[in-house]
């Protein structure tokens, strides 16, 4: 109790020092705990996931599209041998198969609305722990589901409201039995309902499954074993020119395992691995910073304390004593400013939900993160106290009133490497920054801004499947005729310019295809896509040379066609250039795989010359550079095949982007009114893909910020006790002759000159981050001496402003009251 | 019998590049109630040797009895011990904890002696009416005169009823008129039996002692007795 007396009084005596310190801390520490907090949710995915340890996901690698996906068990089986099929079997203990369906359309309550659908087999509940109101054991029922609490609440519904309703996904009703609730923090796959797998025909895309596996199981080696069964060659499985490769991955691993096929709808979470890296390493500067900065200032205020430890040493304090004291000194402090720190968690939380793009529960974590501060940081701010304490002679803490130079100098020197810390977070917020406009404001070949994905009607094979049909007979009868009516119309609306059908709504090309050209045997991995003439207009890419070839049409028989269906091809000039070819003159190319696979055999594998060319276009992530593609063409009748399940690319007239819309939300009603539409502007598109790098460099800029705020702050506390110090000093410099200018040279300069050096230490350091972050970009915006200067220049010009009241009251002293007190 | 036993006590004081031989071989007895002043020029190890007759350090060799007890190698846990209620000090600048009151600042070496809280307190007035400074038991450091800082910490020194008082130039930031006040307390502690080394540069505060050692350049150069 008199220890807690003592510690309270010291410190609201020290009130500047109190405050300072106190922010200073409270500010790291919310850094740290809104940084953690975030990490822990990214690294730790899938909460309710039982036994995790023993949960597996087979992800396939292979060419084409989807380059690589979870599959099921069923799916790996398929590429193995009967010897292959009983190691699979032998290893997997149990299997749970899921079919994840994003984004459909359902209707409750009579009304529509879209949700992400998970069919999943009733073994769903051995992998995941879910929280249930209602039946837990439905997913061994029929037409019954479970709907999670949070997409109920979205709806307006309570738990009870909803309960025993019958939901509608089209041909399909199912009566909701369960509410479910999401874990806290991440989950990899998080469907709003869950539905019985049953209830689904039994051949269906977008399938996977977790597994089980026995104890001891080895991945590593069972990828090995699974490679000598069947047509392999280690893990690579053969088919025809295309190859396969099965990896067998830990569930929450496949959290971190990015998938470049990027879905904007998908429903399946993936995690940014680099920016997780990215956050850790700011989380460790800042948290560097804050203590490195708390331990400083304390150690300016251990030095005012000397005189006082000494003087109790002297009447008989014992270690114990020492500790208990120095301990709850620091604790009440660091208690402080870890309950500053949560307010400031609290009061930032919609600014950091806007940056990082997720709400952050409090889970568990929180409790362990705040006891660790409370257990580690004491200590380690009072171990040097503490040292000196228990070995230093205390008659030497009498005779040494105040901070020896030696330990002013340490002082200075440790706040030196707080602003090398902050002049890198600097530089390294202002590139990113200047990277991020870099990759927003160059031109990327094709006009974005103008261009409407839409998609009126989806319908996938769910939807087609009723009455044990599938769908490509009724529902494309059904949906065909109203397609027509809706391109007819949409000719029509004045605000459109073009428009065409896409199968691609992502960036114009994600395809890859193996190319051979030169007549040769060379081959190369290129961008495909198959698209109409009607597409390069809508995207504005323009035909720089040669022409458009005669688009493929299915409709005439290939063998009518003499064999090849195909008169040529069109590429961009990157690709021209990949393949060889100086010209379009005598360039041929032919794809490794079949155009058309039909009864009477493959076609589309003949060499055929490439007609025309476009010009350049970034296809993904600018730091990749422009990709080289290669364009087949087909007539716009052909892209009706894909009507039910692609998009329309449109493109309005230049600043008719609003009268667009009222259109288009007209024409949904007039002709689909029972389905949601999707809509997506190219530009929102192109601008998701750099959702990180604006993430990495707002993250960069605000923490750069605080390490500023925080150095400013161990700045203002250690000048003033140093100026102070030094007050009889200037008196007498003053009685002397020396000029106002004359004592801020000499109160500045250190600090100036610690800048310095700390601002030439940061320039190979950021130099070297900055060159090794964009080692594999084709292109990234330059690291100009001109942001290293611009960096210091605010760095320099925030801490003179911190510094000059006190250089001001230092040089207002009066000389004679001074040098009688001091 | 005494009190303070010291033979051929020696201090260096070592740096990379100089040896300082602050105590020469200094031989010493203080007997039990005796007054003994130390004097000598400024540098000559008075209060090197004053800290260490206080435990507040330790002799280089050479041997300390006190009170029949050979302290000279005592650990620092030790040391802290002994000082317990046995050493009071009184310091030329005080050294009142500026951020403690009169009466607390008083009551520092009880608390780590581990006395009951009533029990501190009577000391604690009983200190106070005997320097009088009853009236200023709330007040702070700075609130008060150099004469009743000087007081406040002859009161920390005496409260634990020490059997030795080490006073280094208990005086020498004081006037003259409270240096006499503050040497006429010291007297009349000496009177009641307490035990009192000091150490001063004023010859007329070396008058108060039963006996003036003089020291010059680590070693005893003489010893007189009043």
């Amino acid at each position: 109790m008199h220890s807690l007396k003592s510690a309270l009084r010291f410190l609201s005596r020290q009130k500047v020092f109190t405050a300072i310190n106190g922010m200073g801390l409270a500010l790291c520490l919310a850094c740290c705990i809104i940084l953690s907090r975030y990490l822990y949710c990214q690294f730790t995915p899938d909460r309710h996931l039982i036994d995790p340890e023993t949960c597996y996901v087979i992800y396939r690698h292979g060419d084409g599209p989807r380059g690589k996906q979870a599959i099921s068990i069923r799916d790996a089986k398929n590429h193995y041998n009967d010897e292959g099929k009983n190691y699979l079997d032998q290893l997997v203990a149990d299997y749970c198969n899921l079919y994840e369906f994003p984004d459909t359309d359902v209707q409750l309550g009579g009304k529509n609305w879209t949700g992400n659908l998970l069919y999943a087999d009733s073994t769903l509940t051995h992998f995941w722990h879910y929280d249930i109101e209602g039946d837990a054991k439905a997913l061994t029922h029929k037409d019954v589901c479970w709907v999670s609490a949070d997409y109920i609440a979205r709806l307006g519904l309570t738990p009870e409201e909803a309960l025993d309703t019958t939901l509608s996904i089209k041909f399909n009703h199912f009566r909701i039995v369960g509410i479910f609730h999401h874990p806290d923090g991440e989950e990899i796959v998080n469907p709003d309902i869950i539905i019985p797998s049953h209830s689904l025909p039994p051949v269906l895309r977008n399938n996977f499954s977790i597994i089980r596996v026995h104890p001891g199981f080895d991945a590593e080696e069972a990828m090995e074993r699974l490679s000598t069964f069947g047509e392999t060659e280690r893990h690579h499985i053969i088919y025809s020119d295309n190859f396969i490769k099965h990896e067998i991955v830990p569930w929450r691993k496949s959290y971190m395992y990015y998938d470049d096929y990027t879905d904007v709808f998908k429903m399946h979470h993936y995690c940014n691995a680099t920016l997780c890296w990215i956050l850790a390493g700011v989380l460790l500067l800042i948290f560097a910073v804050g203590i490195i900065n708390f331990i400083n200032l304390n150690l300016v205020l251990w030095q005012r304390r000397q005189h006082e430890a000494g003087v109790r040493r002297i009447f008989g304090r014992q270690k114990r004593q020492i500790c208990l004291d120095l301990w709850i000194e620091h604790l009440v402090l660091i208690a402080a400013a870890i309950l500053l720190a949560w307010l400031i968690v609290q009061l930032s939380t919609p600014y950091v939900v806007t940056m990082l793009g997720d709400s952050i529960a409090g889970t568990r974590f929180d409790l362990l993160l705040t006891s660790g501060f409370l257990l580690l940081l004491p200590p380690l701010a009072m171990a040097y106290p503490l040292y000196r304490q228990l070995h230093a002679n205390p008659i030497s803490f009498l005779q040494q009133r105040g901070g020896s130079i030696q330990s002013l100098r340490t002082r200075t020197l440790i706040l030196g490497f707080q602003y090398f810390i902050t002049l890198t977070l600097m530089v390294l917020s202002l590139w990113m920054r200047s990277h991020l406009d870099f990759l927003l404001n160059q031109p990327i070949g094709f006009d974005a801004n103008r261009v409407l994905l839409s998609r009126p009607a989806c319908l996938s094979e769910l939807y087609g499947w009723k009455n044990g049909k599938t769908f490509l007979d009724d529902n494309r009868e059904e949906l065909t005729p109203l397609l027509e009516q809706y391109a007819e119309k949409l000719s029509q609306i004045p605000s459109v310019e073009s428009f065409c059908f896409t199968t691609n709504y992502e960036l114009p090309i994600t395809d890859n295809n193996e190319f051979y050209y030169n007549g040769q045997d060379e081959k190369r991995t290129l961008n495909s896509i198959t698209v109409s003439e009607s597409w390069f207009q809508v995207f504005g890419i323009q035909l720089q040379e040669g022409t458009m070839p005669i688009p493929l049409d299915f409709s005439i028989a290939p063998d009518k066609r003499g064999g090849n269906i195909l008169n040529g091809w069109v590429v961009n000039r990157s690709a021209l250039h990949v393949l060889g070819y100086e010209s379009l003159d005598s360039a041929i190319i032919r794809r490794s795989t079949p155009i058309l696979y039909t009864a009477s055999g493959q076609y589309g594998l003949e060499f055929a010359p490439i007609q025309g060319l476009v010009g350049d276009h970034y296809s993904s992530h600018r730091t990749l550079g422009i990709s080289p593609c290669i364009y087949c063409i087909e007539t716009e009748e052909e892209q009706k095949y894909w009507r039910e399940d692609s998009y329309i690319a449109i493109r309005c007239h230049d600043g008719q982007q609003r009268q667009l819309m009222t259109e288009m939300e007209k024409l949904q009603k007039e002709i689909f009114p029972s389905y949601t539409p999707v809509y997506q502007w190219m530009s929102d598109i192109v601008d998701e893909q750099y959702k990180s790098d604006r993430m990495i460099a707002d993250v960069y800029t605000l923490f750069a910020a605080i390490a500023i705020i925080i150095c400013c702050l161990g700045l203002l506390g250690l000048s003033f006790y140093d100026i102070r110090q030094r007050y009889r000093e200037i008196a007498i410099r003053k009685a002397h002759g020396a000029h106002r200018q004359d004592l801020y040279l000499r109160l500045g300069r250190k600090y100036i000159a610690v800048l310095l050096v700390a601002f030439v230490l940061s320039i190979p350091v950021t130099y070297l981050f900055i060159h090794s972050y964009t080692e594999t970009f084709v292109e990234s915006a330059p690291l100009t001496p001109f942001m290293y200067v611009k960096a210091f220049a605010i760095v320099l010009l925030i801490s003179l402003l911190t510094l000059i009241y006190q250089l001001e009251r230092a040089a207002r002293i009066n000389v004679a009251t001074t040098i009688k007190t001091d | 019998m005494a009190l303070i036993q010291i033979t051929n006590l020696q201090k260096v004081f070592r740096t990379e590049l100089v040896e300082t031989v602050a105590l020469n071989n200094v031989s010493l007895t203080v007997e039990k109630g005796e007054f003994v002043a130390i004097m000598g020029p400024s540098g000559c190890g008075k209060s090197t040797l004053l800290n260490i007759l206080g435990l507040l350090d330790t002799p280089t060799s050479g041997e300390y009895l006190l009170d029949g007890v050979d302290v000279s190698q005592c650990s620092e846990s030790e040391r802290t011990d002994i000082r317990k209620g046995t050493l009071g000090f009184v310091f030329q600048a005080f050294n009142l904890i500026e951020d403690l009151n009169v009466e607390e600042n008083i009551e520092l070496p009880l608390l780590y002696m581990g006395l009951p809280k009533a029990e501190r307190q009577r000391r604690i007035q009983d200190a106070m009416e005997r320097m009088n400074i009853g009236h200023r038991a709330k007040h702070f450091p700075a609130q008060l005169s150099g004469g009743q800082q000087q007081r406040v910490a002859i009161a920390r020194a005496v409260v634990c009823q020490p059997s030795l008082i080490l006073a280094d130039e208990p005086t020498g930031n004081l006037d003259s008129k409270n240096g006499h006040e503050v040497m006429e307390l010291l007297s009349e502690l000496h009177k009641e039996g307490t035990t009192i080394v000091m150490v001063t540069h004023s010859q007329k505060d070396a008058t108060y002692a039963d006996r003036i050692v003089n020291l010059f350049d680590g070693q005893v150069v003489e010893k007189v007795e009043l």
